[in-house]
């Protein structure tokens, strides 16, 4: 009965399991958001860049260019994207500098430039004020450009709006021709369109990006066929990593799943044994997907990539099974006698390299980034899974399949793989040459810029460049930032920074800012400015005093006086009513959400005199000083500090990890000879393989230290395989060898195929895991049986 | 290839957009719209002084102004203001450049439409790009005794007209040559702007070689 029920029992747990899993991930999102591979707790200042990257501004606007046909063509394009994206909800805001966006602005400034103009003070509206500020104004319109100020005059004789007009025009923005904006060469048109999906979503951002090409593409032939539509942008490098990681992981999986299949089929030339040997792996990778799904909002497609690599062990669970599992098979006539004497004699070792290879994966959950903890998740509950089905489904189906023996093959490079060992001597100078390469490269090793990681079109980079350079709007590098409990706190805090960066803008240490204040004060100074505005009856007197030696009198300001009066009593403006004006794109950039419990937060953006002047950053930090929250970033500094922090914490944990390996092995082999026999081979393939990219040229990243955690945990298995079993009896011990050795030489051909073709990737993250990982094996594979101990001291006769 | 027909295409052609402008003074056209850019290009690159004076209906006196004008085909234009306060206005191709109290101010042309589309008007006039104004304005020329021209710009858009009433160019032709001698600018609120060119002498004392 208990015979029977067991293997029931096991078989419906793992269907339910599977069923559940597979349940489970058509529940989860998939992104492809390299800002996953960012730190989860960082600093103060990294966690803002990093919500920047995320959900700030810039990463859900996106630049569009209109080129080819002539130059009225790309205008009425533009006229028209522009008309057809204004009111589609997919976006926030769409601009391209027409004049229907500017008079909205212009209309917004002068609709409250009592609130706005930072001239308005006590001083600005008492009779001395006034006589000045007319006066000045009446000057101005004896000027050549009086024929402009002439309209505003008579509503505005102070002339706020020209001081608005001013000051909002610090950085000479894109050109314009036939009313939009153009680059400077007028051969593209520029719109900018902020996406309404948050900068994560890179499905909503795709979505986007599709509702600009239809709506260009629906009137393009109508215009000129010539029409061409760049898009460029932040949004633009996540859609297109995610949709190259996506084809690329696709392709590279089936030439991988495809190869490995072969090599397979032709070892136990059965395709029901094929089958049943990707039993563990498939299980573990629906589980692994399964629990990262559960543990994370959602799964980065690089987690899925690395379902490949996680195949190169996986699949050497059953390789290890099914030909190891044959032995016995002549002394027995029973047939689950074959399965037992494999849980006996095989399983304490799998389990061990199992273990191995947890722990070096657990490395991984500790580096405090997302993205790694992801695949530090999966690939412990993966392995995890595929090492369970091995241990208790594959002995349930594995009998019933009738497969070839490749004992034979073992038994061939018995010989071959023996005299391996006379080249330990060798072995061991390449490693110590190795060591001296990697000592004397060790400054130029690792990569320690952020920009290795995503894998990003050159031709995509240039058009953004391009675009951007056009539309004057370089990515700032000097922010300033500060915080408060709300936006007012916050915006109150950016007036004081703004104080301070006049001062240093006057002493020539600065060339210019833009603080979102200057576009929406605080509503204490709008507050304060309203009440510098006097009363209609104080106006009318203090005008009748101002004007007496101009030629302009009271009565005939009727408008300004009912202006004042008005916006005296007004609301204050917040950032609702900007919207729809070019005003809230810029306002809003600079005041990201606050989100959940996170303070507020104003960005101030810096700008240098011209880009080859660095910032004194230490002296302008003391001088913002004063302001508690101000914190001043290094954008460039910053992100490359952050990947350093990165690299150095993945480092330590894998370090960690290693030295939890050592303890491991001695706690169970109870012997430090095996254990250092059993490490020697992994590290000497780990070194050889850092020599190998270090001579080649290439830097690596941290993707290739999880490449290398991989070479560890396959290389583990091979070592623990190759080491002498203790109590051997000499009897069946050269058949075990034979088969061990096959399935060694079988595990280690379906990791370098299924490695060695992600190596050609074009996908950073891909390509650096294969070209990681397909020689390490290789090494480690030779290593382990080049320092494999002979306890008898005798080849294996045939 | 007769004067009439060619001139009355080409005004009929707005005119049949405006047909409130139908009724033309075709009997006055002696000349050419061609020969007037063509006299006015002529001149290439040249400076003359200004004296400008506005009638606001806001002030209760008239501005005077004055200073040197300089232009330079196809599309520069310097007003450098000397008096009551020194300003430089330079515009070149589609961007302007204002300087006063030693602040210079960029904007791009189409940034600034009321003022930008006077100014540009201006540099057509003086450089004789009289076929760029085409676009804006219906072009009226006369011939006036003695050499005399003038030529009235009407605007074309509700948008200009919606500001200005009127552009008045009065000149006289010299060897082949067109001089400009007087612009007014009629705003549609009635205010005026007078600019007279070439006057000699008056101002003598402000034409001292002042750089901003």
């Amino acid at each position: 009965m208990t015979r029977f029920l067991r293997p029931t029992l096991v078989i419906g747990l793992w269907l339910s399991v599977l069923l559940l899993a597979v349940y489970s991930i058509t529940q989860t999102r998939f992104t492809a958001d390299m800002s996953a591979f960012l730190p989860a707790s960082p600093s103060p200042e990294q966690r803002l860049l990093v919500d920047q990257l995320q959900q700030g501004g810039i990463s859900r606007t996106f630049l569009i260019g209109i080129e080819g046909g002539t130059v009225e063509h790309r205008a009425e394009a533009s006229r028209r994207l522009h008309a057809a994206l204004a009111n589609d909800p997919a976006f926030t805001s769409v601009q391209n500098g027409d004049a229907g966006d500017r008079e909205r602005a212009r209309h917004v400034l002068f609709e409250h430039r009592y609130l706005l103009s930072p001239n308005v003070t006590d001083e600005r509206f008492s009779v001395d004020g006034l006589r000045q500020a007319i006066g000045q104004s009446i000057a101005d319109l004896n000027s050549p450009l009086g024929d402009v100020t002439r309209e505003l005059f008579p509503r505005d004789p102070t002339g706020e709006m020209l001081a608005l007009i001013d000051g909002q025009s610090t950085g000479s923005g894109p050109d314009r021709c036939c009313g939009v904006w153009t680059g400077a060469e007028r051969s593209t048109m520029l719109l900018v369109a902020q996406a309404s999906a948050s900068g994560s979503d890179t499905d909503g951002l795709a979505r986007a990006v599709n509702r600009i090409e239809a709506a260009f593409h629906s009137m393009r032939d109508d215009i000129a066929p010539s029409l061409r539509l760049v898009i460029a942008g932040s949004p633009m490098f996540a859609i297109e990593a995610r949709d190259r990681i996506k084809a690329e992981v696709t392709l590279f999986t089936t030439i991988s799943v495809v190869l490995v299949t072969l090599v397979l089929l032709l070892a136990y030339r059965s395709v029901p044994v094929l089958l049943a040997g990707l039993l563990p792996v498939g299980s573990g990778v629906a589980v692994g997907i399964a629990v990262v799904g559960l543990g994370f909002d959602e799964v980065h497609g690089i987690t899925i990539g690395f379902g490949t690599a996680l195949m190169g062990e996986a699949i050497d669970y059953s390789i290890y099974y099914f030909v190891q599992s044959r032995q016995g098979e002549r002394d027995t006539t029973q047939p689950g006698s074959t399965s037992r004497d494999w849980l006996t004699t095989y399983w304490p070792t799998v389990r061990l390299g199992l273990l191995t290879s947890l722990i070096g994966f657990a490395a991984l959950l500790f580096s405090g980034f997302p993205g790694l903890m992801q695949i530090g998740l999966y690939a412990m509950t993966g392995l995890l899974t595929a090492a369970l089905v091995t241990r208790f489904v594959l002995p349930i189906l594995g009998p019933k399949l009738p497969r070839a023996d490749i004992a034979g093959l073992g038994r061939r490079l018995a010989r071959p793989v023996a005299s391996l060992r006379r080249l330990r001597v060798p072995a061991a100078l390449l490693g110590g040459l190795a060591v001296i390469v990697l000592v004397w490269q060790h400054d130029g090793l690792w990569r320690d810029t952020l920009s290795g990681l995503a894998p990003i079109d050159p031709r995509l980079e240039a058009t953004d460049a391009r675009l951007r350079d056009e539309l004057g709007s370089p990515s700032p590098r000097h922010l300033v930032v500060v915080r408060g409990e709300d936006r007012e706190a916050a915006l109150r805090a950016a007036e004081r920074v703004t104080a301070i960066l006049d001062k240093e803008i006057e002493a020539g240490r600065l060339a210019g800012y833009r603080s979102p204040t200057s576009i929406l004060p605080s509503q204490a100074t709008q507050q304060a400015r309203q009440g510098a505005l006097p009363t209609r009856e104080e106006l009318e007197r203090r005008l009748d005093t101002a004007l007496a030696d101009l030629p302009v009198s009271t009565d005939r300001l009727g408008g300004f006086v009912d202006d004042v009066v008005r916006q005296r009593e007004t609301d204050l403006i917040d950032l609702t009513a900007l919207e729809g004006t070019p005003l809230w794109l810029a306002a809003s950039g600079q005041l990201p959400e606050a989100s959940g419990t996170d303070p507020s937060v104003a960005m101030i953006t810096l700008r240098t005199a011209d880009s080859s002047t660095p910032l004194e950053t230490g002296a302008l930090r003391e001088a913002l000083s004063p302001v508690e929250s101000a914190v001043l970033i290094d954008m460039l500094a910053e992100s490359n500090r952050l990947y350093g922090r990165y690299l150095h914490t993945t480092l330590l944990v894998s370090l960690l990890g290693a030295a939890a390996i050592v303890l491991l092995l001695l706690w169970v082999q109870a012997n430090p000879r095996h254990t250092l026999r059993t490490l020697l081979p992994i590290t000497l393939a780990i070194v050889l393989v850092l020599a190998g990219h270090a001579l080649l040229g290439g830097q690596l990243t941290l993707l290739h230290l999880v490449g290398l955690l991989l070479v560890a945990a396959i290389g583990s298995n091979y070592a623990l395989f190759f080491q002498p079993r203790p109590n051997d009896d000499t009897g069946i011990d050269a058949q075990r060898d034979a088969r061990t050795l096959a399935s060694l030489t079988l595990a280690t051909a379906t990791t370098v195929c299924a490695f060695g073709v992600l190596a050609f990737s074009h996908v950073p993250v891909l390509q650096a895991i294969g070209a990681t990982v397909a020689p390490g094996a290789l090494a480690a594979w030779l290593l382990a049986a080049i320092f494999a101990d002979t306890p008898n001291a005798t080849t294996p006769d045939s | 290839m007769t004067p009439i027909p060619s001139i009355a295409r080409r005004l009929l052609a707005p005119a049949l957009l405006l047909p409130g402008l139908l009724c033309l003074p075709l009997p006055t056209l002696a000349i050419e719209l061609e020969t007037l850019a063509a006299a006015l290009a002529a001149r290439g690159a040249d400076s003359t002084t200004y004296e400008q004076t506005r009638y606001l209906g806001i002030l209760d006196e008239p501005l005077e102004s004055s200073g040197r004008l300089a232009f330079e085909p196809p599309d520069r234009l310097v007003q450098e203001q000397l008096a009551p306060e020194p300003r430089t206005l330079i515009l070149d191709g589609e961007e302007m450049t204002y300087s006063a109290a030693g602040r210079e101010r960029v904007v791009s042309l189409d940034d600034s439409p009321q003022g930008a589309a006077l100014a540009a008007s201006l540099r057509g006039i003086l450089n004789g790009q009289v076929e760029a104004l085409r676009d804006d304005y219906e072009l009226v020329l006369r011939e006036r005794a003695g050499d005399g021209w003038q030529l009235n710009l009407l605007p074309l858009t509700e948008e200009l007209a919606d500001r200005i009433r009127r552009i008045e160019v009065i000149g006289q032709f010299r060897d082949q040559r067109a001089e400009v001698e007087r612009m007014t600018l009629e705003f549609a609120n009635g205010d005026r702007s007078v600019m007279r060119l070439g006057v000699p002498a008056g101002d003598a004392p402000d034409r001292e070689p002042t750089s901003p």
